[in-house]
């Protein structure tokens, strides 16, 4: 078996897990009162996350890899519920939906559930998206170890995939932030290959109607 | 000193022949014996063991010798896979002990632990290659309704979701991802789901973790058997330092708990037996000869017993041991005979003479016992005719030991004479003969025979006959619930030339079990074409998927800006000797038989009836010939014809165990009347009657007793019966042949108390065969016994004479 070949195989094997690997940002509805603290670490910041009740905006990624010409640009809405619920709706270039629910992980296109995602990933896969959405990057240090830098204005965490089969996939994973909102995330694979993702929180304003209707019926 | 009379000095010198002549046969005994013993002492040495295969106690399938070849193919594939999961109320509790016993798992030696990420790899490794032609059933659907832009548009959803994950390399070698979509199909309805590299469930607000092993060698091997031990006692050390619990499930298991079981039983009922004779002895004969004697005239039985069994058979099996340990209680008879005659013989003591004087009636009762376990060796049931053949040679062996070398070694009389015991015991016996009591335990006996006779149930199920601790089937059980993955007793077996003609037929065969299914004759089937299906159905999928290709391949390249256009890769044939890696992660049976033919089963559940699948047999589908004949022109020189059977071996060997038990009962009807005959014609009817009326009553007691009892009674108590004719023929010939002789009084007490000992221990095995042969026969010996002197004292009234004493 050629070596890209196995390299394949262990992406696909990867496949549902790499979800865990997206993060996002989503801005505190009740804003927490700014604790500052003489150090600021990890806990410092789980705490800030540990507030957040939900959070939604917009978002827009890149996706570039070797065999595509031009990177994949998409855009879309997100909604999260720490600990709960996840919504990730993209509307360009095309419809789809990916509810993320009660340890499960279903998708829709064109409002039609798509048989099989739901078994796929199974509870592993959701759970370790939820921590990382809701700032709990702690109870990942398992396969990951974990490097925040900066201040509780402008922060940076680093996350290296150690063991596991993540480690064989992905070098490294980037979110930066202010306060309990990620402002963007990056994965980069071995190969080079990375996805770059930019949150912007829209908390102010109202649910889109397209994440209310899943919420209403997820 | 007077010169002998010429008389006497002929009887001198035959009496010098006869003894050179029996020193002779001692000697030659002797060094039989002695052989006998260094080529145990050889065996052993050489690491011989009881075997503790329950199946190779059962009959071998010898008209369709490729299901008893893919019977023990299977068996062994399976018998050293471990099952281990840990549960609890708390998740982290129940992951922190799973993870502590994955650790302690690997420190055992000979056990390895195989990790599912391990597993999963393996599987994606062996069937990417087959990815254009392994697919999903919506993309099946898709494909054969003209919708390939749907497959198109749910990869595109994929590559574009975060959370699908699909990376350059697997866009490349399969842009339309099937491969995934494939797999995450097949593993679907796992129920268990991998996390921090330990497999998860919950049921019943409980958390599961399974860990799967492997041993290094086979669950028969001594090494496994300690392996097992040492895991039994580390899973009760976990389940009590951690509050969890540790299910476990395995062959191993079960050999290693019926390797101990039958490890206790035999020191159990041998010990028990041996402890009785010597305290009986100590008690009547009061001296060390007799003591020394009997234990010499038991082992030389023993090691004989064990000796014939090995030449025979090519090794010995534990249930043999068990039931054969009670050889000990029944062997000591003869001596038992030997010395209360000694014993109660006060003047003119001839020891040569003795032992010619009860040879007869001893070697008579030999024959009846032998024949009696003779009649074993014609059971299809290879457990029993070791059983046959050990308690045989073990009877004969002890008696040439008797009749050999007692006289030469008890030459003087004996010290002590336990004749007040033996007359008192004389006495004892006429009055229970006159009095009323006599009468009373007839009616008792013969009224609670009628009873439980009347009560009496047979259940012929071989997997009553297996012992297995409880705790053991319930752990099975709860592990069958928890992965929804159980193993069935009924099968479809296919054999022949190799795995792809297999699944070709499977293919033909499953879509006849569909039906039945539906017509609820099964309530399900499944097999490994589920996961790799023929070749005729691949080349279908890939068809459909060049298709795809053709349709799709510039709709993706543009959509997604791929820089080069996928390609379709050639068509590759499912490469078995590779999938074949892949055999001891999958739930499935299927692999090679010894003789190189490919042999598979589909497992069916639920079955209520069995004549349509035997109808299945016959099958010969044109998908299955065309595939033949594809490969005719290798094949030629030796072609492995395809054969699908219906397999239920469990209720196979049950209804012959049945069957067993009928011709059994007639061939002991048979038994009772050519004896009666024979008897007949040498006294006399009437005499022939009353010999026979008591092993005859006491048999209707015995097999009465799981009756009364409320057991189900099987085989076993059957075969039990054959020796309650050979031992209670026996108590009847001595009591009435030498009634009124002390010594036969005292010797069929001391017989009767220790063959009693014996099989009453029995009664107590693990084993509910083993147990029923014990109830059976002590029940049956200690009804001869009471009844035994009942009927030697009614006189013939025609002749109005007694037949000797």
């Amino acid at each position: 078996m050629s070596k890209s070949m196995l390299k394949a195989t262990l992406i696909s094997l990867m496949a549902i897990l790499n979800i865990a690997l997206v993060q996002l940002s989503w801005a505190n509805s009740v804003p927490a009162a700014p604790v500052q603290k003489p150090t600021f670490d990890i806990n410092v910041l789980a705490q800030l996350f540990a507030h957040t009740t939900r959070g939604h905006g917009s978002y827009q990624q890149q996706k570039k890899m070797s065999v595509l010409t031009l990177p994949l640009a998409s855009q879309g809405v997100y909604y999260v519920e720490p600990g709960n619920t996840i919504v990730w709706q993209q509307q360009q270039p095309f419809a789809q939906t990916t509810l993320i629910k009660d340890g499960a992980l279903s998708q829709f296109i064109n409002g039609e559930l798509q048989p099989n995602t739901k078994a796929a990933g199974g509870q592993a896969a959701s759970q370790m998206i939820m921590a990382l959405f809701s700032g709990q990057w702690q109870s990942l240090s398992q396969d990951f170890s974990v490097n925040l830098t900066g201040n509780a204005a402008q922060w940076q965490i680093k996350l290296t995939p150690k063991s596991g089969p993540m480690a064989k996939v992905f070098s490294a994973i980037n979110l930066q932030g202010q306060q309990q909102v990620i402002n963007h995330i990056s994965l980069t694979e071995h190969s080079g290959d990375n996805t770059q993702i930019t949150l912007l929180p829209a908390n102010d304003s109202p649910i889109p109607t397209s994440i209310s209707r899943v919420l209403n019926h997820g | 000193m007077a010169k002998p009379e010429p008389h006497a000095q002929k009887t001198d010198f035959n009496q010098q022949h006869k003894l050179s002549r029996h020193k002779k046969l001692a000697w030659l005994w002797l060094c039989c014996q002695l052989t006998l013993v260094a080529f145990l002492t050889f065996n052993m040495v050489n690491g011989l063991r009881p075997q503790n295969n329950f199946l190779a106690l059962l009959p071998v399938d010898e008209q369709r010798p490729w299901v008893q070849d893919t019977i023990e193919a299977a068996a062994s594939s399976l018998e050293r896979r471990l099952v281990f999961i840990i549960g609890a109320d708390d998740k982290a509790q129940a992951q922190q002990a799973a993870q502590k016993w994955q650790q302690t798992l690997t420190n055992i030696d000979n056990i390895e632990v195989l990790s599912p990420q391990a597993s999963q790899q393996a599987y994606y490794q062996q069937l990417f290659p087959y990815r254009y032609e392994l697919l999903d059933s919506q993309a099946t659907k898709w494909l054969s309704q003209q919708q390939a832009d749907k497959v198109t548009q749910r990869a595109m959803a994929q590559i574009y979701n975060p959370f699908a994950g699909v990376s350059a390399g697997e866009l490349k070698q399969d842009p339309w991802l099937l491969f995934r979509h494939y797999m995450q199909q097949r593993f679907a309805d796992n129920r268990f789901d991998l996390q921090n590299g330990l497999l998860h469930t919950q049921h019943e607000h409980k958390d599961y973790f399974l860990i799967q092993a492997k041993l290094t060698s086979g669950a028969y091997a001594r090494k496994s058997q300690q392996v097992v031990n040492d895991i039994n006692r580390q899973a009760s050390l976990l389940e009590q330092t951690d509050k969890v619990e540790v299910l476990r499930q395995g062959v191993a298991f079960y050999v290693t708990a019926a390797a101990t079981s039958a490890r206790n039983e035999i020191s159990l009922i041998g010990g028990g037996s041996l402890l009785g004779i010597i305290a009986l002895i100590i008690l009547t004969f009061k001296s060390i000869r007799p003591l020394l004697l009997c234990l010499l005239s038991i082992s030389l039985g023993v090691i004989s017993a064990a000796s014939a069994t090995i030449l025979f058979f090519g090794g010995i099996h534990s249930f043999t041991l068990v039931i054969g340990a009670s050889l000990i209680g029944v062997s000591v008879d003869y001596a038992f005979h030997y010395l209360s005659y000694r014993a109660c013989c006060n003047n003119r003591w001839d020891s040569i003479k003795a032992a010619a004087h009860l040879r007869p009636v001893l070697v008579l009762g030999l024959a009846s016992s032998v024949l009696a376990y003779g009649a074993l060796l014609g059971a299809q049931f290879p457990g029993l005719n070791q059983v046959a053949v050990f308690s045989s040679a073990g009877l004969i062996a002890s008696l040439l030991s008797v009749l050999l070398f007692y006289p030469l070694l008890t030459k003087t009389t004996a010290r002590h004479q336990p004749i007040p015991l033996a007359n008192g015991l004389l006495a004892a016996i006429k009055g229970y003969q006159q009095s009323h009591l006599g009468k009373m335990v007839l009616t008792t006996l013969l009224l609670l025979s009628a009873l439980g006779i009347s009560q009496l149930h047979f259940d012929d199920d071989v997997r009553l006959l297996q012992s297995a601790p409880a705790w053991l089937k319930h752990q099975e059980a709860q592990i069958s619930t928890l992965t929804g993955v159980s193993q069935s007793q009924q099968w479809m077996v296919l054999t022949g030339h190799d795995q792809a003609q297999l699944r070709e037929a499977e293919q033909t065969l499953s879509r006849q079990l569909q039906p039945l299914v539906e017509r609820g004759v099964i309530s399900g089937f499944s097999g490994v074409f589920q996961l790799l299906p023929a070749n005729s159905n691949l080349k279908h999928n890939y068809q459909q998927v060049a298709k795809l290709v053709d349709n799709q391949a510039q709709v993706l390249q543009q959509n997604l800006g791929l820089t080069a256009r996928p390609q379709l890769p050639a068509f590759t044939p499912l490469n078995w000797d590779k999938l074949k890696q892949l055999a001891p992660h999958m739930p499935y049976l299927w692999g090679t038989l010894a003789d190189g033919e490919a042999y598979s089963v589909i497992m069916l559940t639920g079955v209520t009836d069995t004549t349509p699948l035997m109808a299945l047999q016959t099958l010969r589908p044109q998908g299955i010939n065309h595939a033949n004949s594809a490969n005719s022109a290798n094949q030629a020189d030796n072609p492995s014809p395809l054969r699908i059977t219906y397999v239920s071996r469990a209720d196979e060997i049950s209804q012959l165990l049945g069957d067993y038990r009928s011709d059994t009962l007639t061939m002991l009807l048979i038994a009772y009347v050519v004896v009666f005959i024979g008897l007949a014609l040498k006294y006399s009817a009437w005499d022939s009657l009353l010999l026979l009326a008591s092993p005859l009553l006491a048999s209707l007691f015995a097999i009465a007793l799981p009756g009364l009892f409320g057991i189900e009674a099987n085989v076993f108590n059957v075969i039990a019966l054959l020796l309650i004719f050979g031992i209670g023929i026996d108590y009847s010939l001595f009591l009435r042949f030498h009634l009124g002789q002390a010594h036969a009084a005292l010797a069929v007490l001391l017989a009767g108390l220790t063959t009693l000992l014996s099989f009453g221990l029995m009664a107590v095995s693990t084993n509910h065969g083993i147990a029923s042969f014990g109830l059976t026969i002590a029940g049956g010996i200690l009804a001869s016994w009471l009844l035994a002197p009942l009927f030697s004292t009614y006189k013939n009234p025609l002749q109005g004479q007694q037949g000797e004493s």
